[in-house]
């Protein structure tokens, strides 16, 4: 989710400095906390933007309401989603609720089992939420988003489904056929999909979707809307080397040339033996050049980066790029946990190491969640390895 | 030397000198042989100065001996060689490339030198240079596979689809088999929609390359037909059970791997090689980094680990007893501990194994794993109460902790508690669904019990989870005999149906045969009914059941010599092994005959 600033602060010697403050349940309430996605929505639509996330060591989808303005309190939204990997929202009926998406992937650790869930929980006018299951025992699910791919008239969103399993995996889309019936129809199957963000990328009208497909491929795919219920699957980007633990891939127009770019992180460093940084991690961005075309771009190093977003956080019109550490050096004090690339506006960007406590943040997302046009970025931390210490579970970083 | 090529890179020198190697050594010099018998280094070569910081002092020693053995202007070709294999695997690209540039243009003819200036391309994603070196390579030694391998993923990976089709064939004439290749064709069918030749080829390759795990991974999800659910799941489990993807071998690219002193790269083969179970080879490279980095926590722990694996506790024993001797500022990770014990607990030494999680515990009080790992020691020690109570603090750390769960279920089913028991191995799959104890133990329960609705959620789970492994399948299996069996009365095709379904699952599971015969003698479809039970018989030649229903099978024919004897040898057997019921009901239809 890009954020452009309505009141522009200029910091000309760099970046903003941010401070945290943790929200939500407590560390001690998880034990180790496991935040695999944080959101930043609107769910009660009362004009202040709230925090959704999921967390698989208690595997719940919660919501962080935030009413009045910077009073934020949680809610847990759903118990007993096994595994929940990605949150988000959208009406899916428009009938002007927003409804819950949840990628359940049965188990976060590797696992080949089909136990992924497609859930969905329906926002009801008193705004109690039921759970939807629409397709189970399948391979597991990391990603869910709404758009309108078939051309719907009458508000209902079909679904995009990123699974990615373990060995075998797939990336599919669920046409809405109404009354909570969807026909899926599976567009790619190799194994490793992590992210599966939608944009109109071919400039048709249509809605288009990406997938960032792991394991051995590491390949960042385009599937081109035919607008005939067909999608077209081209490789837009990939790296040789197999090790590359691609990690996160979100839109951004971030030459703001009018169309969606790309934005990816490469830091996963789940291997046994070796998890930790590689000297490869980083972030990049893949620019849109039109027909197709899209040319690859490192921005800079970061050690287990995860979670790309896009902000313009010194407030100088250029829209700059934000990323988490899942697994830096912990072993050293000073390995960077958020990082920002300060944008100059032509696509040169300069790094903003922002913090280094919290450790272990596999999820951010940024929003104007003060309402003054400066963007707040909310991360998630997940500690399932050691060291468990600089834990977080989920965090509001504000401009100081 | 030159004094006009050494005067602009003063400066570089000096770095080199500050950063790197011994003061005889001059980077950025132009060197040149005198010998006119001897290839001579071009006016313009210069290695760039060394950059990195605390590189290692084997790896320093070695560069500093070729760079001088260089300057002395011998076995220029060989020296090269030499630096541009130890640089470009240990983590210095732009000296490799120097090297490889060099020794292009000395040896004009040989192939390897730009495929390994490819490969740096490559790493840096510089397409254009990969490609152009690719060609030249394959323009010079068109028979080097490896070559056609990567410049077809190059063209795969920019949308070149007819080239990389021609690329893939090349090395497809060289190799007819080789699966990366076949891999890479099905990927263009794909793009291409050419969807049912796509699938031919997927049968192809999973025929030519039955380890190769993408393969069978790709052939399954294809697999979606009703009819093809088993094939399916038999191609989920082939490539599941095939492991790790590799890449193709690569001799030239695998020669470098001799030369790399970069830790992280070591670990980085250790893994691979592990997962491949080339378990020496992974040693080996843990070991090199040991020589690298002699007191480095980090590096005892994992070869600790690695020796765990590969179960040679007192090796792993002594690698991180050394780790913990490293000195106070550093704080022992719970893993260490927890391998530790375990390790003790691989040389039967319990009692060292739970002193070593008691020391864990003063530095890691609420660590789930070795609250866990406590209760594990004193279960085996006998102390049950004790260990159910270690078991309890993991769980109140982690509430959804699949081993302290089970562990926990698992004693007090010791303990005779059977509600506590079967409650905690049934959180141990919360955050674990097809963790496979619980799911055997739950299952193997929930059939005892007769509550077969959750028996077959259960063991459903089970078979999908581990279609391969003998147990799950004759859980499966069971699950439908027992089902069909409460049902034969009342529902004759459904009973059949799961009899049937059973043995798709496991064919020599007796029992199945036994109920779909004595389910087809009552239907009167006796030949099928003869078929299925003289399977039984093969199967359990000595029991007295087979024997039974298959006279009663004969007698329905009306043939009662057959059925005589049939029903005789149930007697005996029935009457031998005390089932009186089946000795009786023999005894009945022999009176009759």
């Amino acid at each position: 989710m890009a954020v452009m600033p309505s009141q522009p602060v200029v910091s000309p010697l760099g970046g903003p400095n941010y401070d945290p403050f943790p929200i939500g349940a407590s560390i001690e309430s998880f034990g180790r906390p496991l935040v695999t996605h944080v959101q930043v929505a609107d769910l009660d639509q009362d004009g202040f933007l709230d925090v959704l996330y999921c967390e698989a060591q208690l595997n719940t989808v919660r919501w962080i309401r935030q009413a009045p303005r910077g009073v934020f309190t949680e809610q847990i939204v759903a118990t007993e989603v096994a595994g929940p990997a990605h949150v988000d929202t959208a009406d899916l009926y428009g009938n002007g609720r927003l409804d819950i998406l949840v990628a359940s992937m049965g188990q976060i650790a590797p696992n080949n089992s089909r136990i992924g869930t497609v859930l969905v929980l329906e926002q009801q006018p008193n705004g109690a939420f039921t759970k939807r299951e629409l397709l189970t025992n399948t391979t597991r699910v990391s990603d869910l988003r709404a758009a309108n791919l078939s051309g719907h008239t009458d508000g209902r969103l079909d679904l995009i489904v990123g699974q990615f399993g373990y060995d075998q995996g797939e990336v599919r889309w669920m046409r809405n056929d109404g009354d909570w019936n969807f026909t899926g129809q599976i567009v790619n199957t190799q194994s490793g999909t992590v992210h599966t963000p939608v944009a109109d990328f071919d400039g048709d009208g249509t809605p288009d979707f990406a997938a960032l497909i792991t394991q051995e491929w590491e390949e960042v795919h385009l599937f081109t809307n035919q607008t005939n219920g067909q999608f077209s699957d081209s490789v837009l980007w990939a790296s040789s080397n197999e090790d590359y633990g691609s990690s996160g891939l979100e839109v951004a127009d971030l030459n703001q040339d009018g169309r969606p770019d790309l934005i990816y992180t490469n830091g996963d460093g789940f291997d046994y033996s070796v998890r930790g940084p590689r000297s490869w991690h980083g972030m990049q961005w893949l620019e849109n050049l039109g027909d197709g075309k899209f040319a690859y771009h490192h921005v800079g190093d970061l050690a287990g980066a995860f979670a790309p977003s896009a902000a313009d956080i010194n407030g100088d019109g250029h829209l700059d790029l934000i990323a988490v550490s899942g697994y830096g050096d912990w072993s050293t004090p000073d390995s960077v946990t958020l990082m920002a690339w300060i944008n100059d506006g032509d696509q040169n960007f300069t790094p903003w190491p922002m913090a280094t406590s919290p450790i272990q943040l596999i999820s951010a997302a940024v929003g104007d969640l003060d309402g003054n046009g400066i963007p707040v970025i909310v991360t998630g931390g997940f500690h399932t390895f050691p060291p468990y210490e600089r834990m977080s579970s989920v965090t509001l970083w504000r401009q100081r | 030397m030159s004094s006009s090529s050494s005067t602009p890179t003063s400066s570089r020198r000096t770095r080199w000198l500050t950063f790197a190697l011994s003061g005889a050594i001059a980077a950025g010099v132009g060197y040149w042989m005198h010998s006119a018998d001897q290839p001579k280094l071009g006016p313009s070569f210069q290695l760039p100065a060394i950059t990195a910081k605390d590189l290692p002092a084997d790896f320093q020693a070695q560069l500093t001996a070729l760079q001088q053995a260089l300057q002395s202007e011998k076995d220029v070709i060989s020296n090269l060689t030499k630096l541009g294999r130890l640089t470009h695997s240990s983590g210095l690209p732009e000296i490799a490339k120097t090297c490889w540039r060099q020794l292009e243009e000395l040896e004009t003819t040989n192939a390897m030198w730009p495929y390994y200036l490819a490969d740096l391309a490559r790493s840096r994603r510089d397409d254009h240079q990969e490609l152009s070196n690719l060609q030249r390579a394959i323009t010079l030694d068109s028979t080097y596979a490896p070559a056609h391998l990567h410049l077809g993923n190059l063209y795969l990976r920019i949308g070149e689809l007819d080239l990389a089709k021609a690329a893939y064939r090349s090395r497809l004439q060289l190799i007819p088999d080789d699966a990366h290749a076949r891999l890479g064709l099905i990927r263009i069918a794909r793009r291409e929609g050419r969807m049912a030749e796509r699938l031919v080829l997927l049968r192809e390759l999973v025929e030519v390359a039955p380890d190769f795990p993408s393969g069978h991974n790709l052939l399954a999800a294809e697999l979606s037909a009703p009819g093809e659910i088993e094939t399916a799941r038999q191609h989920r489990w082939l490539g599941h059970s095939a492991g790790r993807w590799t890449n193709a071998p690569d001799p030239w690219l695998e020669q470098l791997e001799e030369f790399c002193f970069d830790p992280g790269r070591l670990y980085v083969l250790a893994t691979r090689d592990f997962q491949l179970d080339r378990t020496a080879e992974a040693l080996k490279w843990i070991q090199r980094v040991s020589k690298l980095r002699p007191n480095d926590f980090a590096n005892l722990e994992f070869l600790g680990d690695l020796y765990l694996k590969l179960k040679q506790p007192s090796d792993a024993i002594a690698a991180m007893e050394r780790a913990l001797t490293l000195g106070d500022e550093i704080t022992p990770s719970i893993t260490i501990f927890i391998n530790l014990a375990e390790a003790h607990r691989q040389n039967n030494d319990l009692r060292a194994a739970l002193s070593i999680t008691n020391r864990g515990l003063k530095y890691h009080p609420n660590a789930v794993e070795l609250h866990n790992s406590q209760g594990v020691c004193f279960s085996a020690l006998g102390e049950k109460a004790r260990s159910i109570a270690s078991f309890k603090r993991a769980i109140e750390l982690q509430p959804f902790d699949a081993d302290a769960n089970f562990n926990l279920g698992y004693t007090l089913l010791e303990m005779d508690d059977e509600a506590g028991g079967i409650a905690a191995i049934r959180r141990s799959l919360t955050q674990q669904p097809t963790f496979g104890k619980a799911l055997t133990f739950l299952g193997q329960y929930e059939l005892s019990v007769g509550d077969m609705d959750e028996a077959g959620r259960l063991l459903e789970r089970l078979y999908d989870a581990y279609w391969g492994i003998p147990e799950a399948r004759r859980l499966w299996a069971e699950w439908h005999f027992k089902s069909g069996a409460l049902i034969a009365e009342q529902n004759e095709k459904e009973a059949e149906l799961l009899y049937r379904t059973g043995l798709t699952i496991d064919s020599d599971f007796a029992d199945l045969h036994m109920g779909l015969g004595a389910l087809l003698i009552a239907q009167n479809r006796i030949p099928e009914a003869i078929d299925a039970l003289s399977r039984f018989q093969s199967l359990q030649s000595d029991d007295p059941r087979g024997f039974l229903f298959m006279g009663q099978a004969f007698l329905a024919e009306g043939k009662k010599s057959e059925a005589r004897q049939q029903l005789q040898i149930g007697l005996e057997l029935a009457t031998v092994s005390g089932q009186s019921a089946t000795a009786e009901r023999c005894r009945t239809l022999l009176r009759e005959l």
